[in-house]
């Protein structure tokens, strides 16, 4: 990507950053475009509300996300990933779901074994289940407040834009 | 080809106050400017407005923009609308990118007000994600696929039967395919129906013509443009549109419908007798027999499995049309469209109040059976276990429907059909009493209220209460134990009860939308592409959904969808062909090592092996990606979800992460 068009930010940042105050966790959610999306949708819908850190990449099958993917989140500074797809014998495309599930849970085992383990989830959900959606992020959310923040993120050399 | 500079357009949407209200639009939008190779970044109040349209349309030419990102609702509601808006300015569809920040930010968050600034922060951090990946944004092209005018529906109730004729009235070729061995489904059975209190598949005369006609008769017979499949199912299907094939297979009915007069011979020479499925255990029926009196197509069918191959029908026969020993059938279809319209089944309620077990404790529908003139009881209303006139009928409500522990959905007929029944009950036999035990009565539909007041006039006794339990007393009646809603208990006596049961998805629903790849709601019933704006549609372009298979609806209902999505399998078919966006797969036929390990995970067979090395075939790709993933050379990407537009994805929703600069 190009930095040229980097503007330089003119307002001038804040006194203390949130990492120092306080841990808020991080976290992206690969979301299938037909079933968990959604679900997030449809609980924004219905004015669920659940914690405001969980953010999320479209995809259009759990099937599509690659465990490099996972891991560059986690590289980048996610305290936590979801992989979410449809329901078992439900997904649009068939197998997305199963393969998807698979793939994340053996990348789950290897993630246990380099010390970063419970940061990712795997859940499956229909896009009526915006209750299963506001369920899932809201524990993992407790959970990655307790697991505390993702160790790599002091390797991450700078901010790339604030 | 000199690579163009990236120029990217941010439009932040208000929505209103939808999004306004939580997040501060003008501070994301002011944000948006400083993020790499944005030249523009502005709000509005409605984005999705002509107005903002034509706004977008301008800054484009103004800036020069080749990207364009809006923040606003979800892109499953409005990313069409603006994929067309940057297209009309000239810019390839996908270019465009969209963030969501209602159904995902304000709306999600508007609970708390200490939470706005976290919602504001957080579609800053969207749009950064989405102008991240509009850096790495391709353009993709469009291919035509043809629409041959040729139509498969599935399922032959009212709802299939409707959409044939208005299909092949238009000059389309039908495939008609229906289990059963007869047409009409559920309304056939129903003998006279609300809101005409007429046959459930007769239509009335049109301008210029002395007589009803049969639906069923008028698709069988006059439309040569209609081929109809009785026994029939679809085992295999695969495809898109434009060219979905089905392999039918057709189950051997013994009797050439041809030849037959249906003199009925057959029937009366047949040994055999078993109890009829289609009146519910009310009557019995011989292995050769015609499933209803006005049954289309009109000849016998044998039941195999009962059947003894005695051949004493083959016999008697004038016009040797039995045919005992023909094989099940396969057929190939290829087709351009499909509508679904396989309809409901009824919930049965076993070891629910006395159902299966006492003799006179019967579903509506064996109910609608019994008082059809032509029925099992030739339209008397009696007891099954001694053949009496009932001296009071019970009614129950919402059995299996509007429970947690069945189904949660509202059937949505039931209350109607019971004041049917109920105000039929008492204009034949005024003497009988009936109550009718409901939860809440809804009466939604055309004319239903007119059935409200009239029971209500004739004497019907409605109590809003439960049923805790049901007790077979000696004569066979049923003593019922009434918890009323306002918290009185009493015992109430009847001699017959009937179960208002849940209309649930037909038997085979789940195997169907399998086989075509279909989604199913919660309740199993098939999923609409969109409630509100596609509700005939299917997310498969060009598979169509009609009548019962989606919802609970009475016919008038199941009649409107038919039409609609008779209308909408039309477009492409009137048009000929649709075009079909190459977001597909694609192989970088250098760096395949032929492995074939994404030939093995495409669900659609969407790829061959050719020459050694993997080929996609882009219109039978759907887009899903699995493929990709599997690859070990990193050969096959998916185009518009390719890693480094994945990755910049990631990079950009993360990029306010790490060790603060100085
Ligand atoms: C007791 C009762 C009384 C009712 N009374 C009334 C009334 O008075 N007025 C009114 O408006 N509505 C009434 N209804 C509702 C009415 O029955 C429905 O609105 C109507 O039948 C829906 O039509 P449909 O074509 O969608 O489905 P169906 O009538 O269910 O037809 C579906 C057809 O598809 C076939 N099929 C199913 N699966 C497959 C498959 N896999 N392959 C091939 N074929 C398949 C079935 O055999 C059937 O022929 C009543 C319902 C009940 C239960
Ligand atoms: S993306 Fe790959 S796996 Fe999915 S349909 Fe296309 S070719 Fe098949
Ligand atoms: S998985 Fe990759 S390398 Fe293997 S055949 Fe497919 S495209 Fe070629």
């Amino acid at each position: 990507m190009s930095k040229a068009n980097l503007k330089v930010k003119t307002t001038p940042p804040k006194a203390s950053s949130k990492l120092t105050q306080r841990f808020e966790p991080r976290i992206v959610s690969f979301c299938c475009h037909y079933c968990s999306y959604g679900a997030a949708d449809l609980a924004g819908a219905s004015k669920m509300s659940y914690p405001t850190n969980v953010e999320i990449i479209r995809v259009p099958c759990s099937g599509r996300v690659d465990p490099l993917h996972v891991l560059r989140a986690l590289e980048e500074g996610a305290d936590g990933v979801m992989v979410t797809g449809c329901l078992k014998e439900q997904c649009h495309f068939v197998t997305g779901n199963i393969h998807a599930e698979k793939r994340m849970q053996q990348l789950m085992a290897d993630l246990e074994a380099i010390g970063l383990g419970g940061r990712l989830v795997f859940e499956l959900m229909s896009a009526g289940m915006a209750n299963k959606w506001v369920e899932t992020t809201s524990s993992f959310y407790d959970r990655i407040l307790e697991l505390g923040p993702n160790p790599l993120k002091h390797m991450k050399k700078e901010v790339k834009c604030e | 080809m000199p690579t163009e500079e990236t120029r990217i357009g941010v439009f932040v949407c208000k929505c209103g106050t939808n999004i306004a209200k939580v997040v501060d639009v003008p501070a994301v939008a002011d944000y948006a400017k400083n993020l790499p190779n944005v030249v523009y970044s502005g709000w509005q109040l409605f984005t999705c407005s002509e107005e903002g349209q034509t706004i977008i349309k301008e800054h484009i030419k103004k800036h020069k923009l080749n990207r364009v990102i809006v923040a606003s609702c979800s892109p499953k509601l409005h990313e069409p609308t603006f994929r067309r808006t940057v297209m009309e300015a000239g810019i390839n569809p996908f270019y465009f990118e969209m963030a969501n920040i209602r159904e995902q930010v304000s709306w999600a968050h508007m609970k708390q007000k200490d939470e706005y600034a976290e919602a504001t922060q957080k579609a800053k951090d969207l749009v950064r994600a989405a102008v991240f990946r509009a850096s790495q944004l391709e353009s993709i092209g469009s291919t035509t696929q043809t629409v041959p005018p040729v139509c498969m529906i599935i399922g032959a109730g009212i709802a299939g039967i409707t959409a044939s004729t208005l299909l092949a009235d238009n000059g389309y070729e039908v495939h008609l395919v229906e289990r059963s061995p007869a047409l009409g489904g559920k309304a056939a059975q129903l003998g006279f129906v609300f809101m005409t209190d007429t046959c459930g598949v007769c239509v009335p005369p049109k301008h210029g013509e002395m007589a009803r006609k049969c639906l069923s008769k008028r698709v069988l017979l006059n439309d040569p443009k209609i081929h109809v499949y009785t026994q029939t199912e679809v085992k295999q299907f695969s495809g898109y549109i434009g060219n979905f094939q089905a392999k039918l297979q057709t189950q051997p009915r013994g009797v050439n419908i041809n030849t037959c007069t249906l003199c009925g011979k057959c029937i009366e020479s047949c040994p055999v007798e078993v109890p009829h499925e289609l009146d519910l255990g009310l009557g019995t029926r011989k292995a050769i027999y015609l499933p209803f009196p006005q049954a289309v197509p009109r000849a016998p069918v044998i039941d195999f499995e009962s059947c003894t191959k005695c051949g004493k029908c083959a016999e008697v026969c004038p016009v040797n049309a039995i045919e005992l020993n023909e094989p099940p059938k396969n057929t190939d279809i290829t087709v351009g469209t499909v509508i679904v319209a396989s309809g409901f089944d009824v919930f049965k309620p076993d070891g629910l109040y006395l159902y299966g077990e006492a003799p006179n404790v019967l579903l509506q529908l064996a109910l609608a059976r019994m008082m059809d003139p032509l029925g099992p009881t030739n339209g008397k209303l009696q007891r099954v276990s001694d053949k009496q006139i009932p001296k009071h009928v019970g009614m129950i409500q919402c059995v299996g429907s509007r429970d947690p522990n069945y189904y949660s959905h509202c059937s949505r007929v039931c209350c109607q059909v019971a004041m049917k029944h109920a105000v039929y009950i008492k204009e034949h036999w005024p003497e009988t009493e009936v109550t009718i035990f409901y939860k809440d009565i809804r009466l939604q539909g055309k004319e239903y209220e007119r059935y409200y007041l009239n029971a209500k006039k004739l004497g019907v006794n409605f109590h809003r209460a439960d049923i805790t339990n049901v007790e077979e007393t000696t004569n066979n009646g049923l003593k019922l134990a009434v918890a009323h809603h306002n918290g009185s208990k009493e015992i109430v006596d009847v001699d017959m009860l009937v179960l208002s049961a849940a209309m649930i998805p037909a038997e085979g629903a789940k195997e169907l939308a399998h086989t075509l790849n279909m989604e199913v709601d919660l309740q199993g019933f098939f999923r609409e592409y969109h409630l509100k704006l596609a509700p005939v549609d299917t997310a498969t372009n060009g598979i169509y959904l009609a009548g019962a298979c989606s919802s609970p609806r009475d016919i008038a209902e199941a009649s409107f969808m038919a039409a609609a999505a008779a209308s909408h399998a039309a477009i492409p078919m009137s048009k000929g062909e649709v075009e079909v966006d190459l977001a597909k797969s694609v192989v970088d036929e250098t760096l395949c090592i032929g492995c074939a390990n994404c030939y093995g995970v495409c669900p659609y067979s969407a790829i061959q092996m050719e020459g050694g090395v993997a080929k996609v075939i882009e219109v039978a790709c759907k887009g899903c990606g699995i493929c990709v993933v599997e690859c070990p050379a990193e050969a096959i990407q998916l185009r518009h979800y390719r890693d480094k537009q994945i990755y910049s994805q990631i990079e950009g929703l993360l990029a306010n992460v790490g060790v603060a600069k100085k």
